[in-house]
């Protein structure tokens, strides 16, 4: 991986994780109160963020990046696709049926990249439409995980989150 | 054709097909128009060998319009408002409102955080009396997401009325959420 570095400890990660929040724009998902991840405002934290996420995928050959259509996710998105060397796809509602805009690679081992898993609906989405392309779903990372979220997407696919939710 | 008598329309197709037959030629004709085979996924997460075009129905005004009036046929008479999920359900609200003569909202999937960040975009007022009407339905999240957004901001929902009813669990989620559920079609009763 370019630019490769130790691991941060979780007080960092802490620390990045709430420079890159935003209050305001918090969702209630599953009655659980989740605020939106903001990599906007503070460019240097989510890239820090999102190369230390990619770096907890680096044993697993991803070849593709997948994120569903939200803007905070394909900045992240972007910064794991270059982290990782592999390019980086976004999946959308194409109002009723699942479509995808970029390069799937031939057999696709895919990282589905989110702040947070929202919905069953995109991870389900997205793990179909790569397996409609012949590969497989090896990891869903996000930025913090909640087990009441969590609960929600398939089970069989590993996770790997940066932090628990909430943050303190 | 219609004849003019006694200065009313009559429509030669309603004198000529009982309700039933028109009913039938509507479902073929939808299915004529929009049923697609192959391997897709759909917005539910789930993967499908067909898939219903709605646009492909919805735009052909000879079919919107018997839809419409369909629609307008399961009404309850105490509705206020019609309210239509973007983007498949502005058309079908927009028709319906024009034959049914009422008003309608138009429920946006997500608030877009800018302009006027409104997630339903027309006149509501608390205490109406609303019905969603929606396109194709699998698993009804959302018809469900936008019946919800309807009565975050006061209306109450009579129904949620649908073209098509793909019966993949949205009848039993829609009731499960406490809603009134009537398809025009089930996909059982398309002969497909």
């Amino acid at each position: 991986m370019e630019g490769e570095t130790a691991p941060m400890d979780q007080k960092t990660l802490t620390s990045l994780l709430l420079r890159v929040r935003l209050d305001s724009a918090g969702t209630r998902e599953a009655g659980v109160d989740l605020p939106k991840f903001d990599p906007f405002g503070d460019p240097a934290a989510a890239d820090l963020l999102g190369r230390e996420l990619a770096g907890r995928l680096q044993e697993l050959n991803v070849n593709v990046v997948c994120v569903w259509e939200d803007p905070e996710d394909m900045v992240l998105g972007h910064v794991l696709g270059l982290a990782l060397g592999v390019a980086w796809i976004r999946c959308v509602n194409a109002d009723g049926l699942v479509a995808y805009i970029g390069s799937m690679p031939p057999t696709p081992r895919c990282a589905i990249v989110t702040d947070a898993v929202r919905a069953t609906e995109t991870v389900t989405a997205i793990r179909n439409l790569v397996q409609m392309h012949g590969g497989e779903v090896v990891a869903i990372a996000t930025l913090v995980s909640t087990s009441e979220l969590d609960a929600l997407a398939d089970v069989s696919i590993p996770r790997i989150s940066l932090a628990g939710h909430p943050l303190e | 054709m219609k004849i003019a008598r006694f200065g009313h329309s009559i429509d030669m197709y309603h004198l000529t097909k009982t309700r039933d037959e028109r009913f039938a030629e509507l479902a073929s004709d939808i299915v004529n128009a929009a049923y697609l085979r192959g391997e897709f996924v759909l917005s539910s997460g789930a993967k499908s060998t067909y898939y219903f075009d709605k646009y492909l129905f919805e735009t052909r005004p000879t079919i919107l319009r018997r839809i419409a009036a369909a629609f307008a046929e399961r009404l309850p008479a105490e509705t206020d408002r019609i309210a239509g999920p973007e983007l498949g359900g502005v058309a079908l609200a927009a028709a319906l409102s024009l034959t049914a003569g009422l008003p309608f909202v138009i429920v946006k999937k997500a608030s877009k955080g800018y302009g006027t960040s409104k997630i339903v975009e027309g006149e509501l007022y608390r205490g109406e009396r609303v019905v969603v009407v929606e396109d194709v339905i699998t698993s009804g999240a959302q018809a469900i997401h936008a019946a919800q957004q309807v009565e975050r901001l006061g209306g109450r929902v009579l129904a949620i009325l649908a073209v098509i009813d793909r019966e993949q669990g949205g009848t039993e989620n829609i009731s499960a959420s406490g809603y009134h559920f009537e398809p025009l079609f089930r996909r059982s009763e398309l002969g497909l």
